[in-house]
């Protein structure tokens, strides 16, 4: 028979360890949780900019110093360019459009909500892949399943794909799985659906091949599906794979975004 | 009494700072500096040098709040560390009976191991991942980097503690002559 001492270790942590989850299984641990969280959010949030910075230091430092900070100046500015020219485009495209018809919505009309990155979820697991990030807003701020994401910049980063009531989890534009309802801005207007690859860059495959695409062309988002408006930038196209024999093609995309040195991004509430 | 509140209350501060550390501090680096698992190495530490209690309570502690703060299902962290905690206690139990450095070396490569392949695997289960984590070169790749900090940390740690804990030094018998 087996005996159980009053203080044995493995008794106590089956019974808190039982009671915690039962608990919060009912949510009677609800409050507690958002309590804390709601404590320590803004610790993580410095945290996580701290490693962040401390992450492009250390990136700064493997290639030569001064290079890197002015092609990180000269990434962003032409990020916030392509944001600029996109966004002309689709107005100068909407315009024609609205020439030939009395009723027309703006494209823009949508919230956001400013939040800060406070953790990455591949923490504590070997080689994890799918780095996720979490932000401080949740189902209490409004966030939901499906709202588009964007840096500073204003290019589209991810998507949100779990809600907490305080926080919620984003997927990179980058992670296999992570997709988006898009558009090509070439003559033929190619949509189509981008899903990450690997990691480090966005792919968009089966295009049909008599559609025109060419490297530089960038790639907005086509707001099919509704929780995502159109016309925000998640890249531009660096090549394109296409084989006569072929039904499809395929074009690879590059994100004009430095998902490491993300700190503060907006949820799109349309 | 109050002495023990005193010690327990900076225990609860230390581990939940260190959570937070690793949770928000480390998964924002990348590469092998991402790769550090704090919550293991002072667990590993704390059964090798505190005993089974005090493991079982930072188990408790350090388990609730990623779960608290990550999306995974709830207790899996939890999970993860107590089976951690059950095999390196019965390693240090029937295979390792000194307290020598390469005693300590040999537990945290073990327990490295094991937890990032339990966790691993309950994840694959729980989570439904379309890639087997065996098949995968991160996975392995990710488990070397965490076996490099693990090791370096566990020699750093072993040689603080003896040096600063009197009660940690190792002793050694010596020989008397009899007049």
């Amino acid at each position: 028979m087996i005996k159980l001492k009053k203080n044995n270790p493995w008794l106590i942590f089956i019974v808190v360890f039982g009671l915690l989850v039962f608990l919060h299984g009912l949510g009677i641990l609800n409050p507690l949780e958002n309590f804390l969280l709601f404590l320590i959010k803004p610790i993580s949030g410095n945290f996580y900019s701290l490693g962040s910075t401390f992450n492009s230091n250390y990136q700064d430092r493997q290639n030569k110093e001064s290079l890197s900070s002015r092609l990180e100046e000269l990434t962003q500015e032409v990020a916030r360019l392509t944001v600029d020219n996109s966004h002309f485009r689709e107005v100068e495209e909407e315009n024609k459009k609205l020439r030939s018809q009395l009723n027309f919505f703006s494209s823009n009309n949508f919230q956001s909500l400013p939040s800060t990155i406070i953790a990455q979820e591949a923490a504590l697991q070997a080689g994890e892949e799918n780095r996720d990030v979490i932000i401080d807003k949740g189902e209490n701020d409004g966030v939901r399943v499906g709202l588009g994401v964007v840096g500073e910049t204003g290019v589209i980063i991810g998507k949100v794909i779990e809600t907490k009531k305080t926080t919620s989890k984003v997927c990179l534009t980058t992670r296999p799985d992570c997709k988006l309802a898009a558009m090509i801005q070439n003559t033929d207007r190619t949509q189509g659906i981008t899903d990450g690859d690997l990691g480090l860059t966005i792919k968009m495959e089966y295009i049909p091949q008599l559609e025109k695409i060419s490297s530089g062309d960038t790639v907005i988002t086509s707001g099919l599906g509704g929780n995502i408006p159109r016309g925000l930038v998640i890249g531009r196209v660096s090549s394109v794979y296409s084989e006569s024999n072929e039904v499809w093609q395929e074009a690879s995309i590059d994100p004009l975004v430095n998902f490491n040195n993300l700190t503060v991004v907006s949820v799109i509430i349309p | 009494m109050f002495k023990k509140i005193w010690q327990l209350s900076i225990f609860v501060i230390f581990i939940s700072w260190l959570a937070i550390v690793q949770f928000s501090f480390i998964s924002a680096c990348l590469g092998i500096f991402g790769q550090i698992n704090l919550g293991l190495l002072v667990l590993i530490f704390t059964i090798f040098f505190f005993g089974i209690k005090a493991s079982i309570f930072l188990v408790l502690l350090f388990g609730f709040w990623f779960d608290l703060m990550t999306f995974k299902f709830f207790g899996f962290y939890s999970l993860s560390f107590f089976a951690t905690t059950i095999l390196s206690y019965w390693i240090l139990k029937n295979w390792l009976t000194n307290r020598s450095l390469y005693s300590f070396l040999a537990l945290t490569f073990i327990s490295t191991i094991f937890y990032n392949f339990f966790s691993a695997l309950l994840f694959y289960i729980t989570a439904s991942e379309k890639s087997f984590f065996l098949v995968a070169s991160n996975f392995w790749l990710g488990l070397a980097y965490q076996l490099i900090w693990n090791v370096l940390a566990a020699v750093l740690l072993f040689h603080l503690a003896t040096a600063l804990i009197k009660k940690l030094k190792p002793f050694f018998l010596e020989k008397k002559t009899v007049l």
